[in-house]
């Protein structure tokens, strides 16, 4: 029997007094793209790490590919790509020279990396700043040298946290299509995202977080059924809003109505 | 046109080296549990991003440190022309040499074995953490070693004239392994901290592990002489010579006896010890830190926040508002000095150097409380004079931050002034930690120094404080928190500087030595004018500041 790709159980997770993660259950199947959603410190990233080995101690039960990422972490990141949200590249690097670095570590031949890498750079409209520093891409071609980066080794399981960041119109209808084709072809995807449009068009299954605790899971379906029906923010909205958002936006134009003093 | 995938360096000599010590040591590192190809990208890697993040000074500065330790080789290299027992000498030589390494390391380079740099990529790829950390130890055992060959130059060129003809032959393997020795316990140490500790207080443990470490190598020794009974230690090593082995210089003079042909079985057994004892503890720490190392170079620090109001001003923020007059200088000067207190490559060289420089004036104050007569006049306000060197030390560390991709945030403010935020951010600097660090400390050193000493305080307060800003004023400081770290530099512009402030300290010490002896107390009449020279250099530093900031590279801002 094939295990799931990601499974936690009663995972949690603490900063000092403040539990970023509170007893989070969730399981992902291969083949699936997991929308994996909520607020901003709800905890996705902190569960990103953890599953990749990079978070350590913690309580509960976490398996990627059936392999414990607290007793083997080197095992879990061989199956495993991951693009991280704002990652910190090396800026005097090149592109490929990152690349090969990359691939190298990742135990792959150089002529496989370099094919590899010429094709999918080329599909990005890339292929031209393969001897360019990284200082001087812009965001969204940072954002596809570490999608290439991350599908090198043709991982198993597929860690993306806010991947669209940046990326121009085509590049980001190219993205959603190949995490579908990625899916098809067994793959598991773990969709971290605050662009719910496109979680709600890419996912087949949805996870919100909130605080540390997963709230909601299910198909877009599922969640309009529980929920009443209405888009995926109207979802989100009511059950892990903060308060009336009337009034919230009320309160912002308030506070830029405000006197300020002059330059003394 | 260059092959985009051959990398510019593939004929560096540095990394040539380093990849030549990997091949080396490749049993050792198989025995590690280390995976011989990663690690040797990691390595390279590493090397490569240390040259290329200082391009164009390394022609300058490498030189400069190579040629500074060379010259601290003469001492040890000069003792082997009056000591003529072979073990002795190496006993000396190798506590001189291996004292000087260990500081450089934990004051220089104790953050190559700590950085997080390399794991935002290297984090998520599998490549084991006993490899990470293999690919760190060998990284700074690179630069050591280079230090090493140039500290060990006079003792190797002069052993052989009286010691023994195969002297310089014989010292060649026992430095390369006292030096592995040196590097292999602090790393040893720093990997020990993370299993006892946890990853949680890892990075804040180590700091002050290197910071206590530091005060203890250039001070300490003054104080842990009411500590210890020396005399009490000799004649128990006389009693048990077995006590020796626990020096770490002693196996490997004990080495070089044996090799030389002047060992007894003692010297053999501690020449045993020698061969053994480096790898194994480079294979040790390597061991140890093969769990929860990413974690604990990764972890951030999620304390509760501080009690007080956010915005309430500290008391440096309100000097900010006396100092930085103008709104966009206030915001530099504000945005400093919250980096000066959180900033952890700042802190991390910033504590070492304050603590060390401390305990170094402490210790003097110390001496001079137990000397008599004018002597003890004259050394106690000498704990003053260090202040023009720890201000300028001060303000070149705080070019560096972990983190440079963050500056980009200031980038869509309308900071049409960026030489005012500039200057607002050196004086936050300044203002904010490098001065009242160095007076604090100077001040209670001379203050415990002596009583009754409060006129040649002042005197020496006032003189120090006003050469300090004389020096501050003439650096060439980047803006504040805006570089990544490098080892391999230093500012090359700011040498001149340093280097007018170390023989400013010595000035000012003799200049206020013979006034004492031969114009007292009449020189205390010069303190007022020395207070005059204080306010002078102030009100001349921030122009100086906007001069210099039309030409510093604000290129992040601009």
């Amino acid at each position: 029997m094939v295990p799931p790709a990601i499974e936690l159980r009663g995972l949690r997770k603490s900063f000092g007094d403040k539990a970023a993660l509170d007893g989070v259950d969730l399981v992902v199947e291969p083949g699936t793209v997991l929308g994996y959603i909520g607020a901003n410190g709800a905890g996705k990233t902190t569960t990103v790490r953890i599953l990749l080995g990079l978070l350590t101690p913690f309580e509960g039960e976490v398996r990627v590919a059936g392999l414990d990422p607290r007793a083997d972490p080197v095992a879990v990141k061989r199956i495993s790509g991951y693009v991280p949200e704002n990652a910190m590249l090396f800026e005097t690097m090149t592109v490929a020279e990152l690349l090969l670095l990359i691939g190298r570590l990742r135990g792959l031949d150089d002529e496989l990396v370099k094919r590899r890498a010429e094709e999918f750079l080329s599909v990005f409209d890339l292929k031209a700043r393969l001897a360019s520093r990284v200082s001087s891409l812009s965001k969204g071609m940072r954002q596809k040298v570490l999608l290439t980066g991350a599908l090198l080794h043709d991982p198993e399981v597929l860690f993306l946290d806010e991947p669209l960041t940046g990326l121009d119109v085509n590049s980001s209808r190219l993205v959603k299509d190949l995490l579908r084709r990625l899916a098809d072809r067994g793959k598991a995807v773990l969709y971290c995202s605050h662009v719910l449009d496109v979680v709600e068009r890419v996912c087949d299954r949805i996870a919100i977080l909130n605080e540390g605790r997963l709230i909601a899971q299910g198909s877009f379906e599922e969640l309009q059924e529980q929920r009443g029906g209405g888009s995926l923010e109207h979802i989100l909205a009511s059950v892990a809003s903060a308060g009336d958002e009337e009034d919230r936006v009320e309160r912002l134009v308030a506070a830029l109505g405000q006197d300020g003093d002059s330059e003394g | 046109m260059r092959n985009p995938w051959v990398p510019r360096e593939r004929h560096s000599l540095v990394v040539a080296f380093a990849l030549w010590l990997a091949k080396l040591a490749r049993p050792v590192l198989r025995v590690a549990g280390v995976e011989e190809q990663p690690f040797r990208e990691l390595l390279a890697l590493r090397i490569r991003l240390d040259l290329r993040a200082g391009e164009g000074l390394n022609r300058i500065t490498l030189p400069l440190v190579l040629s500074m330790s060379w010259l601290s080789g003469i001492v040890p290299g000069a003792a082997s022309l009056l000591i003529e027992d072979p073990f002795r000498w190496c006993l000396l030589e190798m506590a001189w040499t291996m004292g000087f390494l260990g500081l450089a390391l934990l004051l220089q380079l104790g953050n190559l074995l700590v950085d997080p740099t390399d794991l935002e990529l290297a984090g998520p790829l599998p490549v084991s953490e006993a490899t990470l950390y293999a690919a760190r130890i060998t990284h700074a055992f690179t630069y050591i070693s280079l230090l090493a060959v140039c500290v060990h130059f006079w003792p190797v060129f002069l052993c052989g004239f009286r010691l023994s003809p195969w002297g310089p032959l014989a010292l060649l393997p026992v430095a390369a392994l006292s030096t592995l020795f040196v590097v292999a316990a602090v790393a040893g140490l720093f990997a020990l901290i993370l299993r006892v500790f946890g990853p949680q207080r890892f990075r804040r443990i180590t700091l002050w592990l290197q910071v206590t470490v530091a005060a203890m190598g250039m001070g300490g020794l003054h104080l842990m002489r009411g500590l210890i009974d020396f005399e009490a230690v000799v004649a128990a090593i006389d009693r048990s010579s077995w006590l020796l082995a626990l020096f770490p210089p002693a196996p490997f003079a004990g080495l070089f006896a044996v090799l030389t042909g002047n060992g007894s079985a003692f010297h053999g057994q501690l020449a045993l010890l020698a061969l053994a004892v480096p790898p194994l503890l480079f294979v040790v720490a390597t061991r140890l830190a093969s769990r929860n190392l990413i974690s604990g170079l990764l972890w951030s620090d999620a304390r509760e926040p501080a009690r007080r109001s956010p915005w309430g001003p500290s008391p440096f923020q309100r000097l900010g508002t006396w100092v930085a007059r103008t709104r966009v200088r206030r915001a530099g000067y504000d945005y400093a000095l919250a980096h000066s207190r959180r900033e952890s490559v700042f802190l991390r060289a910033a504590y070492t150097q304050v603590f060390g420089i401390g305990a170094m004036a402490f210790s003097t104050a110390m001496i001079s409380s137990g000397a008599v007569g004018e002597w003890n006049r004259v050394a106690a306000p000498f704990a003053l004079y260090v202040l023009p060197l720890l201000v300028p030390t001060l303000m070149e560390l705080a070019a560096a931050t972990e983190e440079p991709g963050r500056f980009a945030m200031l980038k869509p403010l309308p900071l049409d002034a960026v030489e005012e935020f500039y200057a607002g951010a050196v004086l936050g600097v300044l203002f904010g930690t490098a001065l009242p660090a160095a007076l604090g400390i100077a001040l209670v050193a001379s203050l415990m120094s002596g009583a009754g000493l409060l006129g040649d305080v002042a005197f020496a307060a006032a003189f120090a404080f006003a050469t300090s800003l004389f020096f501050a004023r003439r650096m060439a400081v980047p803006m504040p928190f805006s570089r990544a770290m490098t080892y391999v530099n230093v500012n090359a512009p700011n040498l001149p500087v340093v280097l007018g402030a170390i023989v400013a300290v010595a000035c000012n010490v003799g200049i206020h030595a013979g006034l004492r002896f031969f114009a007292a107390p009449f020189h205390l009449a010069l303190t007022p004018l020395f207070v005059l020279w204080c306010v002078r250099e102030y009100r001349a530093l921030a122009p100086a500041l906007a001069r210099h900031g039309t030409r510093a590279d604000l290129v992040p801002l601009k």
